[in-house]
């Protein structure tokens, strides 16, 4: 029996990847459990949007090769993350990253009282609606690129101070997430400070060490009008621009940084592609149950490289990746204190360092 | 009783004011310009009570370039980078000094230093550690111990003592002094010695410890004990010597210092008065962040006053380390021992934890000392 699927977005982040898609034959949901890498944040090359079609088929011939095995089971709501689709007004509602920043708008400007969750849900769609109407849009509660663009009138973006001249040196970006600010390093003086949005609770942005490793140029979207990728090596993260500037000194995002598209353009032409990008601010409970052998990647190392550093024995950049200087560090600090003279943190190794339990 | 009057007499002078005086003899001629002498050093753990010891290590040694106008350049290392240098396989640029560390043995390339350095300055056995063949092959900079430690206060139950069985001090403290040697049967000798009298090994000891469920820990370097203390939030722990199947507890002493590498004799002077300056450096800091023994008698006031032990702690380690007759090995025997450990320590571990038997003890480290013999062999004909 031939399915048509219609794919609605990226899967959850840090769960298993699930994309989902509507049965439109069938009342219910057909979902797929599919393996892949964790869920870009950051558009990937080439952007999935552009493969859409090619996708749809590959999927249709999964689902196909598949259908007997695949549970016709209801899900209560349909998890979406951070995209350029069209929000579209579903039954059972749909759930994605960028309602909140939408429920967020519409209550600033007095069109929805309701709790600021995720659920694309009916009030919302009629807040949607009268937005739309009074905006000369149709009416048709699908949040489109254009809806967007509505929203983000009357948003002002704070005026910030004349900038200095920029000092020679080494240029190097520092973004605090308890404060959502950025701040731009010359020549190891602050040069200026932009404000920004950082990741929300459940979707923190990463603390560490990073590199800007690739720079693109977008359309006005969901990333703004300027990307930049950075080389944390679980997840896609980065710094981009956005369409939502409301959002712009809140914790708002899936855990990338989000600029005002002015101040992304601006930034965007200031640093190269290899500056330094240091993520201090809060972290996610880390989990050191495990014994951590070379090879691991996560917060957690990023961590243990910062506890390695405080205790004397540098590893390097704190890059979240359990490399050869971790592994000489760890080493080290085995060594001087007698528990043996390997490369791999024990657990005893966190407990020395004091890292463990956070 | 004699070493221990010598011993007391040596802390009671060098009490009575000898701290403040200087030492070393220093290079007196004049160095041609283009003297460089690049130093290899170990880090060490930032410690509360003492400032961190690269920065001073850098420190010391651009004191010592400006007074004589040389170029000296301080890179720090692993000491597995140091050890692999001393035996003869580090195929770079090989510097003029480099410190040998808690493991300390006479290595590819060290220098005689015999009458270039004063030995009268440095506490006898000290000397006499670094004294191969009659020869003085480094310069000792502070004396590092092994012991047990445990909480004041607490039973002797052996099921309350973690060890450490990963660790190279754990056979070296069983094995290196008494009659127990590195031979297959002696190493099994120690280990069911071990099990029987402290039962099976623990995965986490620290974590043990923090969590009060063991009450002493060994083998146990001055670090760990720093960080016993420190983790006690001022609790007493005591310093114990290492039991072993003689019956006779003692401390193992090791004595870590500078090897002069430096076949210029232009140089020379320098690179030995640079080590002399490094050691009583390093001997200062490691009495102070990590309570050891300094090597130069005229700082054996800052272990008495800096080392956080109280009067007892001092004269027991004092006198054990007059009493031990600790030596230095040569590369070779180093080499044997670092290979023995690499070998035996997995078999060691499955047994202590109870995946091994007696029999399975036994099989194990003689395959492995087999198959070490073999490699060993191999090496020796290349």
């Amino acid at each position: 029996m031939a399915r048509e699927g219609i794919y609605t977005g990226y899967p959850a982040h840090k769960q298993d990847t699930q994309l989902v898609f509507i049965n439109r034959r069938h009342p219910s949901y057909s979902t797929l459990r599919i393996y892949v890498k964790e869920w870009p944040c950051l558009p990937s090359k080439p952007r999935l949007r552009r493969s859409h079609s090619g996708l749809l088929i590959v999927m249709s011939v999964i689902i196909l090769a598949v259908g007997p095995t695949v549970k016709h089971q209801a899900p209560a709501m349909l998890r979406v993350h951070e995209t350029d689709e069209p929000l579209l007004p579903t039954t059972p509602p749909v759930i994605r990253h960028d309602v909140y920043d939408l429920k967020v708008r519409l209550s600033q400007l007095g069109l929805y009282e309701g709790p600021l969750d995720e659920v694309y849900d009916s009030e919302t769609v009629k807040a949607v609606k009268a937005f739309q109407e009074s905006y000369w849009l149709h009416p048709t509660g699908i949040v489109d690129r254009s809806t967007w663009r509505a929203l983000s009138v009357g948003v002002v973006r704070p005026d910030s101070p004349a900038a200095k001249p920029l000092p020679e040196g080494e240029i190097y970006l520092e973004v605090d997430t308890e404060v959502a600010e950025l701040r731009v390093y010359a020549g190891g003086t602050l040069w200026k400070t932009y404000p920004v949005a950082v990741g929300k609770w459940a979707t923190l942005t990463p603390v560490g060490e990073w590199k800007i490793v690739d720079k693109g140029y977008e359309s006005g979207g969901a990333f703004g009008t300027r990307w930049m990728a950075l080389d944390v090596p679980w997840g896609g993260y980065g710094i981009h621009g956005t369409n939502r500037p409301w959002s712009i000194g809140t914790y708002a995002s899936l855990g990338c940084v989000r600029m005002f598209n002015e101040d992304i353009e601006e930034l965007y032409e200031l640093v190269p592609i290899g500056t330094r990008v240091i993520i201090v601010g809060y972290r996610p409970p880390l989990d050191f149950g495990k014994p951590f052998v070379p090879g691991t990647i996560g917060p957690e190392v990023v961590r243990l490289q910062e506890a390695l550093r405080e205790f004397g024995f540098d590893a390097g950049p704190t890059d979240g990746r359990y490399g050869p200087l971790t592994e000489q560090a760890v080493r080290e600090v085995r060594e001087v204190f007698g528990l043996g003279r390997e490369g791999w943190a024990s657990r005893d190794v966190f407990v020395l360092l004091q890292v463990e339990g956070q | 009783m004699k070493i221990r009057a010598a011993a007391a007499v040596v802390l009671i002078v060098a009490m009575l004011g000898c701290g403040c005086q200087e030492h070393a003899p220093l290079p007196s001629k004049t160095p041609s310009d283009d003297v460089r002498i690049l130093v290899w050093d170990a880090k060490e753990p930032h410690l509360p009570g003492a400032s961190p010891y690269s920065e001073l290590a850098c420190r010391v040694a651009e004191h010592y370039a400006q007074q004589f106008g040389i170029a000296v350049e301080v890179q720090f290392k692993t000491r597995q980078e140091m050890e692999s240098l001393l035996l003869g396989e580090y195929q770079g640029e090989v510097p003029s000094v480099v410190f040998s560390t808690e493991w300390p043995f006479v290595g590819a390339g060290a220098q005689d230093l015999t009458g270039l350095v004063p030995t009268d300055d440095y506490l006898e056995p000290a000397a006499s550690f670094w004294t191969y063949d009659d020869r003085l092959m480094g310069v000792p900079s502070y004396v590092h111990w092994l012991c047990t430690a445990k909480r004041a206060g607490t039973d002797n139950s052996s099921g309350m003592t973690g060890y450490l069985s990963g660790s190279p001090g754990f056979l070296h403290s069983g094995l290196d002094y008494g009659s127990l040697d590195w031979t297959g049967e002696d190493i099994c000798t120690y280990a069911e010695w071990v099990r029987q009298t402290y039962g099976l090994r623990s995965q986490a000891v620290l974590d043990l410890w923090r969590q009060n469920r063991i009450e002493a820990i060994f083998p146990v370097t001055p670090h760990l004990f720093k960080w016993m203390k420190l983790s006690e939030n001022g609790g007493e722990i005591h310093l114990l010597p290492i039991d072993n199947p003689e019956g006779t507890p003692r401390f193992y002493f090791s004595v870590p210092g500078y090897v002069v590498m430096e076949a210029d004799e232009e140089i020379l002077e320098f690179a030995v008065g640079l080590a002399q300056v490094l050691a009583a450096a390093r001997g200062r800091w490691a009495a102070r962040a990590i309570g050891c023994i300094p090597a130069l008698r005229s700082d054996i006031p800052l272990f008495d006053v800096e080392s956080g032990f109280t009067r007892e702690q001092r004269v027991l380690l004092m006198t054990g380390f007059f009493d031990s007759d600790a030596r230095i090995s040569d590369r070779t025997a180093h080499g044997h021992k670092i290979r023995i450990c690499q070998a035996v320590v997995e078999v060691i571990e499955e047994y202590l934890s109870g995946e091994a038997d007696r029999d399975q003890l036994e099989q194990g480290i003689h395959a492995a000392l087999k198959s070490h013999t073999i490699q060993s062999t191999g090496e020796e004909t290349k």
